[in-house]
């Protein structure tokens, strides 16, 4: 094991094994060490790249792409770097690219006037879920909307550092290391996100 | 410093990412601010909410995900093993070393997830064949041939019940997986049903005392709901009660300790009492604690 993904709450950053040394024998063809490495972090990846995307499919895509992208990058992993904050950063990158494209293609529709159709993806998957995640079971569902609503009027950026920090629980120098930026700039936003959260679900805890 | 300030930079308080100094003085504000306090406890609940809004990929959702890389990883390590193939035959040297990768590949490929033990509808019977073969190593010989070392990767399917032993005993294993606290929530789902037997209550009682994981540890209370009344099962949800991190797990614990009405839980009721920062906790505590005529603290 390298690290636990957990289901509800955060990531634990703290590797339980040696990962320096599963990293290098994966470097050197050990497919077990490999196995360890995308076993231990798949979980936490799609669950990254579905909260930031909202949809399955899109997530989907970006799980391929980010493991395929580490293993043919991997031998020029440098080992004193963070494994998790290298794949992250694959992830959130790939995530940020599909947002963007995204983009372009809700305002290339908008130009052209076709009806964009409301897919609640995200619903779905929660009524999925919810047989196994007793807590959520207890959220009310006027402040489990209310929260979506927040997240979905969030940044790309915003929601990135947000779902990285409280649900990943990456500190916000990995974030900052993460995104490409400086940990105050990561800071900053942070402070942005729940101010926003404290403004719109203050009256409902 | 004012309140304002104070209560702009609590959630960084909670998240731990204020500096020394200003954790300093939120601590030093709190211990003579009431209202602020008060504060801290909303934003408390606030990050309790959201830890329950995030999206959960579905169990079915990764099985995907994980065929399809699979798939990929298979494509590539095929190309792979061409081009390495192309470069023995062309005469240049090859290095073992620069096969590595592709093997790899392959073995990830094959039998990435292919050792995974849930049962499934394919019968048992014959031991299955090869599900993939790849080129190890190649050595062209003086004589003009080649030597090929394979590598073999064999998936095996199991179907059986929990309640039969082998298959018990591979679902407790699972259970134990330290890299994949999805495999353990389901293994302690299917063996849910049979916590009659010692083994399978003791998985239980270790996943609740020592999983990481707050989802794995509510499925374990949920797999020690009819033995709540055993010493050891009491004991172990007394601990949760006073440590366990996450309130949806301490909820649980705290249902399950007063079901019974025990006088053994009266002295952890009061202790918990006494730390119990969460309003629904502290109620159930105080109500149960009165039902049995006990009084609220420990003397």
């Amino acid at each position: 094991m390298v690290t636990e993904a957990v289901l509800e709450g955060q990531i634990s950053s703290a590797p339980a094994v040696d990962e320096t040394a599963l990293i290098r024998a994966a470097q050197q063809g050990d497919q077990r060490a490999f196995e360890d490495l995308v076993r231990a972090y798949d979980r936490a990846v799609l669950r990254l790249a579905m909260n930031l995307l909202r949809s399955p499919e899109d997530a989907q895509d970006v799980y391929q792409e980010a493991f395929l992208r580490a293993y043919r990058n991997l031998p020029s992993f440098r080992l004193e770097a963070s494994f998790q904050t290298w794949l992250y950063r694959i992830v959130t990158n790939l995530c940020l690219d599909h947002l963007r494209r995204r983009k372009v293609r809700r305002e290339e529709r908008f130009t052209t006037g076709s009806p964009e159709a409301p897919v609640n993806q995200v619903e779905n998957l929660r009524e999925e879920r919810a047989d196994v995640d007793p807590q959520r079971r207890l959220l009310s569902k006027e402040l489990g909307g209310r929260i979506r609503q927040v997240l979905d009027g969030l940044t790309a950026r915003e929601r990135t550092v947000f779902e990285l920090r409280h649900y990943h629980g990456l500190r916000l120098k990995d974030i900052g290391e993460t995104l490409g930026t400086s940990e105050e700039a990561a800071k900053n936003c942070l402070f942005r996100v729940t101010q926003k959260m404290r403004l719109a679900l203050g009256d409902f805890v | 410093m004012s309140c304002e300030w104070i209560r702009s930079v609590l959630s960084l308080f909670l998240y731990g990412e204020l500096s020394f100094e200003d954790e300093e003085r939120v601590h030093g504000h709190l211990e003579t601010c009431e209202s602020c306090r008060a504060a801290l406890e909303r934003e408390r609940a606030l990050h309790a909410a959201l830890d329950g809004a995030a999206l959960e990929p579905s169990p079915e959702l990764l099985a995907q995900c994980r065929t399809r890389l699979r798939e990929s990883l298979r494509r590539e390590s095929a190309r792979e093993g061409w081009l390495a193939r192309l470069w023995a035959w062309s005469g240049r040297p090859v290095s073992p070393a620069l096969l590595r990768p592709a093997t790899a590949l392959a073995l990830v490929a094959a039998g990435f997830f292919g050792a995974r033990l849930m049962p499934t509808s394919q019968p048992p019977a014959e031991p299955a064949a090869p599900v993939a073969t790849q080129v190890r190593y190649l050595q062209p010989e003086p004589s003009g041939g080649v030597r090929i070392v394979l590598d073999e990767t064999r998936e095996r399917t199991l179907l059986g019940s929990p309640g039969e032993a082998p298959i018990q005993q591979l679902v407790l294993e699972a259970a134990q997986d330290p890299s994949d606290p999805g495999l353990r929530l389901d293994s302690l789902d299917i063996l849910r049903p049979h916590s009659e037997s010692p083994g399978v209550r003791q998985a239980f009682l270790r996943a609740l005392r020592s999983d990481p994981n707050a989802g794995v540890r509510l499925k374990a209370i949920e797999g020690l709901r009819s033995y709540a009344a055993d010493p050891e099962v009491r004991s172990a949800l007394a601990v949760v009660l006073l440590s366990d991190d996450n309130v949806g797990v301490r909820t649980q614990a705290i249902d399950l300790l007063v079901e019974n009405r025990s006088p053994a839980v009266v002295g952890i009721l009061q202790q918990a009492i006494e730390r119990e920062r969460d309003t629904y906790i502290r109620e159930r505590v105080q109500k149960a604690l009165l039902e049995m005529n006990a009084s609220m603290g420990a003397f």
